[in-house]
């Protein structure tokens, strides 16, 4: 007769899961597997605690990304400020309310378009090339009421 | 006569019946010509159009979307219509010799 060697139990046989209902083994050898089977389900309880502060860590990251991108939306539905300082310097009263107002419009409605960073581009172009034309019409009337343009032009 | 950024201000308001401020003069003439003007250009001739008193301005509403400010609605006048086709019909008669003279090229080539 071939005896196992093992400790000596009240069970010679234990079944150790439904799954391995076929599957005998001896005491000593289901102690190490219920010892095993142990010690990976508090791994996985730990994993599953680990994994569920890492979702919550994203869902809390994702959450903030996802405020944060409505506030810079939000925020950047305005034009630069100084680009709408620098137009009421360099427009006149009576057409100042209209402009600004224009150059609100046309940034508003740019961003919704080609996006943000394309809006904001071509407002400070539009910025810059309004400025030199504002600026351009009284250097140009001064010049022409003394009489410099047409002496320019000769030249 | 008139330049050619005034006629093609004066026409993109023709166009738009009494509702032309500076953003969709801008937008008519990109979509018509192809080429961008800045507002500041837009306003410079407007501006030069209403001291030959041939445009008029009148204030309109304001939207959220212009932080509140109003708009100014341009319209023609009786003399600045005149101009316009005055101008209108000298680059036609330009235009006549002008075009049998490149389709003559053209054929030659």
């Amino acid at each position: 007769m071939n005896e196992r060697k093992g400790p000596k139990l009240k069970f010679d046989k234990v079944i150790v899961s439904h799954d391995d209902l076929d599957h005998r083994l001896t005491a000593e050898q289901a102690a190490v597997a219920a010892k095993v089977r142990e010690s990976e389900i508090a791994a996985s309880v730990r994993e599953k605690k680990v994994f569920r502060r890492l979702g919550m860590l994203e869902s809390m990251m994702l959450s903030l990304q996802q405020s944060a991108r409505i506030a810079w939306s939000n925020a950047s539905h305005e034009p630069a400020r100084w680009g709408l300082f620098i137009l009421n310097l360099v427009t006149k009263a009576s057409e100042r309310e209209s402009v600004l107002g224009d150059a609100r419009e046309q940034f508003s409605r740019n961003s919704k378009r080609f996006g943000l960073r394309s809006a904001q581009f071509t407002f400070w172009w539009d910025v810059l090339v309004s400025t030199i034309h504002f600026a351009w019409r009284p250097i140009a009337t001064t010049l022409g009421m003394l009489g410099l343009g047409k002496l320019l032009g000769r030249l | 006569m008139l330049g050619t950024l005034e006629m093609h201000v004066m026409l993109a308001i023709l166009r738009q019946n009494g509702t032309a401020y500076g953003v969709s003069i801008a937008d008519t003439l990109q979509e018509r010509t192809g080429k961008r003007h800045s507002l500041g250009a837009i306003y410079t001739t407007l501006e030069r159009l209403k001291d030959k008193k041939y445009v008029t301005g009148r204030v309109g509403e304001a939207t959220a979307e212009r932080g509140g400010r109003k708009k100014t609605y341009f319209a023609l006048t009786g003399v600045g219509q005149s101009a316009l086709d005055e101008t209108l019909n000298a680059t036609a008669r330009l235009q006549e010799g002008a075009r049998g003279r490149r389709l003559i090229g053209a054929f030659a080539k």
